[in-house]
């Protein structure tokens, strides 16, 4: 159980970037795992090629990826608001995305995995020093996004524009800025998680594809575009993946994790914190 | 829109570039570069096809080395005189099969009826090397399998598939004297859900009661093979009454690290012997980066040993050394010989004609890297030996400190 809560804790993580843009830009990024793995890649090499240590390296990792979002979001996904179905332009867009950057990976980084050094190399009980400082991290930038999206001028007009995109813009928001600074807000999250899980899982190109599906797992679970739906989301497939792992079998760890999110699609549609429009 | 336009053109070169829409463009080089003055026409080079994982979900990393190997496998043919009065060989691919057996089906089947290839040299994930394998014993085409492990490819007992790599059974063969030797009474086997891992399992199960191997008990856990948290698992065999003894695990993707990194951080290195089910922690280059002091304890299998090496062996361990900076597997030697000893035997056959080299293949007797290569074909002995190389050994070893060098590493078990 408590191992459960831990890990559902670091998962929600990955999916706050996520439901961020969906709640906000109303796209799914199929290239989520891809910027989760991107920041594991640049930490690594901000640690290893510049000597830097793991808090300066880190931030500068979310930061670099948070520029690479500002990018895609102007060059590629804002001219989609002009199609008719954005929609499902991005969904090709962001999966093409996905296509690029692990084969760029490949090519770029090698086909070999990378370990960023240990953060902490103690470990605690069940947990590795590494675990236990992704926990902490993940639980204090949750509560900043919480606030970020709670107290601040940016977080209302994101608010604004997920309950209604048309009325906000009339009311003065500026609806590109926003989605640009949700998207790099969200891939730098994603970047974070990457990050600080390069040392527990390592880094390589195809380390996204499972920060992704447990991503959309998640948000189902949650609600998509609810924050403490995403938090909630997280700890409660962690949960479950931990008790059926021990009360069932380790091997369907995965299965666990979308038979539940099928329960909910069919029972509780919009999660267990998202609202129906 | 132009720019969307691009991304997805690159994107689709990618997924083309797997699916050997761009061979013309790989093998150019291979012939431009070749060390002959001029470039050989390709209508009177010998084709021989190449297969590898080279993108997700195959093993890009082992299919990247094997084609390291091949490539210089390759450029040694052409340099020693190429094949039948001077023609190169050139390769047709690499094709990406990404790990995928569909993929391997057609992708074998266009190298043999569009491409028109002499022979095929490919093989890593089993399941993918025994749907080629099918397909070139069904096309009728020789194919030699350098890396696969799974029993099943020689036992389709077909006269055109030939494999250099050990089958499950000749090492789970292998190791059995060794498990006898440790006298372990509690075995447990953690294996990935793939034909690699769930043959090991099934093959160290056989033995242990047919070698009249001691043991008591003999659990077998299987695993998806993208798992990346192991901690339920290792938990649970920590758990065991009686504790086992030691734990074997053939794991191929990510957990192959995570697996003995885990293991370590639960504390089951000081309660049993841990067993790598194959020798990657003696050639993989990001071996101690990724397990670091993990790397320090876990018995190993090794295939090969520096001192056994042939001096063509050396030659190529240098070669490939300098071509890529590290050091060759025992799956690239097995690659690099695969592309001779297929040019020895087209040389043999005196001829690009499949039968006449298939046959050659049969009779080949070709000066290895780590020993005389033959096929052999037994099935009275065992069922899988078909067209199989059986010069193998088998070593015991395990690193005593970190970043230890694998020639330095600690030999628990020699057969020699």
């Amino acid at each position: 159980m408590f191992l459960g809560v831990v890990i559902g804790i670091i998962y929600a993580l990955t999916g706050l970037g996520l439901t961020l843009v969906f709640g906000v830009m109303r796209i799914a990024n199929f290239a989520h795992g891809e910027f989760y793995m991107l920041g594991g890649y640049s930490a690594y090499f901000f640690i290893t090629l510049y000597g830097l240590p793991p808090y300066v390296a880190i931030p500068l990792a979310m930061a670099t990826v948070f520029l690479l979002g500002l990018i895609i979001e102007r060059t590629l996904l804002r001219p989609m608001t002009r199609l008719e179905r954005p929609a499902e332009y991005a969904i090709f867009i962001t999966f093409t995305l996905r296509l690029l950057f692990v084969n760029l990976a490949i090519i770029i980084f090698g086909p070999f995995y990378r370990k960023p050094p240990d953060f902490i190399s103690q470990g605690f009980w069940l947990l590795s020093g590494n675990e236990v400082v992704a926990l902490v991290t993940s639980i204090a930038m949750i509560a900043t996004v919480t606030l970020l999206v709670g107290r601040t001028r940016i977080g209302r007009n994101w608010r604004a524009m997920s309950e209604d995109r048309r009325t906000a813009r009339i009311l003065g928001v500026n609806v590109n800025k926003m989605n640009s600074l949700v998207f790099g807000a969200a891939t730098a999250l994603a970047a974070l998680a990457g990050a600080l899980m390069g040392p527990v899982y390592l880094v390589g190109p195809t380390v996204g594809t499972d920060a992704l599906l447990r991503g959309y797992v998640i948000i189902a679970i949650g609600g998509m575009g609810s924050i403490p739906g995403t938090v909630a989301g997280g700890i409660l497939l962690g949960i479950v993946e931990g008790f059926g792992s021990v009360f069932i079998a380790p091997a369907y760890k995965t299965v666990y994790g979308f038979l539940l999110m099928l329960i909910f699609l069919i029972v509780k549609p919009t999660g267990l914190f998202g609202w129906q429009e | 829109m132009v720019l969307l336009i691009a991304i997805s053109a690159v994107a689709g070169y990618f997924v083309g570039y797997n699916f050997g829409y761009n061979a013309a463009l790989i093998q150019a080089p291979v012939v431009t570069t070749a060390p002959t003055a001029t470039t050989t026409p390709l209508k009177e080079a010998v084709k021989i096809g190449i297969m590898v994982p080279l993108s997700p979900p195959g093993d890009y990393k082992s299919g990247q080395i094997q084609l390291d190997a091949y490539r210089l496998g390759f450029k040694w043919v052409n340099d020693h005189g190429g094949v039948l009065g001077g023609r190169q060989i050139v390769m047709i691919g690499p094709y990406d099969d990404q790990g995928k057996p569909e993929i391997g089906v057609t992708m074998t089947r266009r190298l043999i009826t569009d491409d028109g290839v002499a022979a095929i040299v490919a093989g890593w994930h089993s399941s993918v090397g025994l749907a080629q394998a099918k397909v070139a014993n069904e096309l009728k085409t020789p194919l030699i399998n350098p890396a696969s492990w799974t029993d099943e490819i020689p036992k389709l007992h077909s006269d055109y598939v030939f494999k250099i790599a050990v089958f499950n059974t000749e090492i789970t063969l292998l190791m059995m004297p060794f498990l006898k030797q440790k006298a372990y009474k509690h075995i447990v086997f953690l294996g990935e859900d793939t034909d690699y891992g769930i043959d090991q399992g099934n093959s160290i199960e056989t033995f242990l009661k047919s070698e009249n191997i001691p043991y008591e008990s003999f659990q077998k856990i299987i695993f998806p093979y993208d798992a990346v948290d192991f901690r339920s698992y290792l938990l649970q065999i920590k758990a065991m009454t009686p504790k086992p003894d030691v734990l074997i695990f053939a794991a191929v993707y990510q957990s192959m690290y995570l697996i003995p990194k885990q293991a370590k951080e639960l504390g089951l290195y000081d309660m049993m012997d841990i067993i790598v089910g194959w020798d990657y922690p003696a050639w993989s280059p990001d071996w101690w980066e990724v397990a670091g002091e993990a790397g320090i304890g876990p018995i190993f299998p090794a295939l090969f040993h520096p001192s056994l090496m042939t001096e063509s062996g050396k030659e190529f361990q240098k070669a490939f050394k300098d071509a890529y900076g590290y050091d060759p597997s025992i799956y690239a030697f097995w690659a690099y010989d695969a592309i001779r000893v297929m040019a020895d035997a087209i040389g043999r056959a005196g001829s690009t004609d499949r039968e006449a080299i298939t046959d050659a293949l049969k009779e080949s007797r070709y000066a290895g890297c780590l020993g005389e290569i033959f096929f052999e074909t037994d099935p009275e002995k065992w069922p899988a030996i078909w067209n199989q190389w059986t010069g193998h050994i088998l070593l015991m070893m395990q690193y005593t400190e970190v970043k230890q060098k694998f020639e330095d590493a600690k030999v628990v078990y020699t057969p020699l």
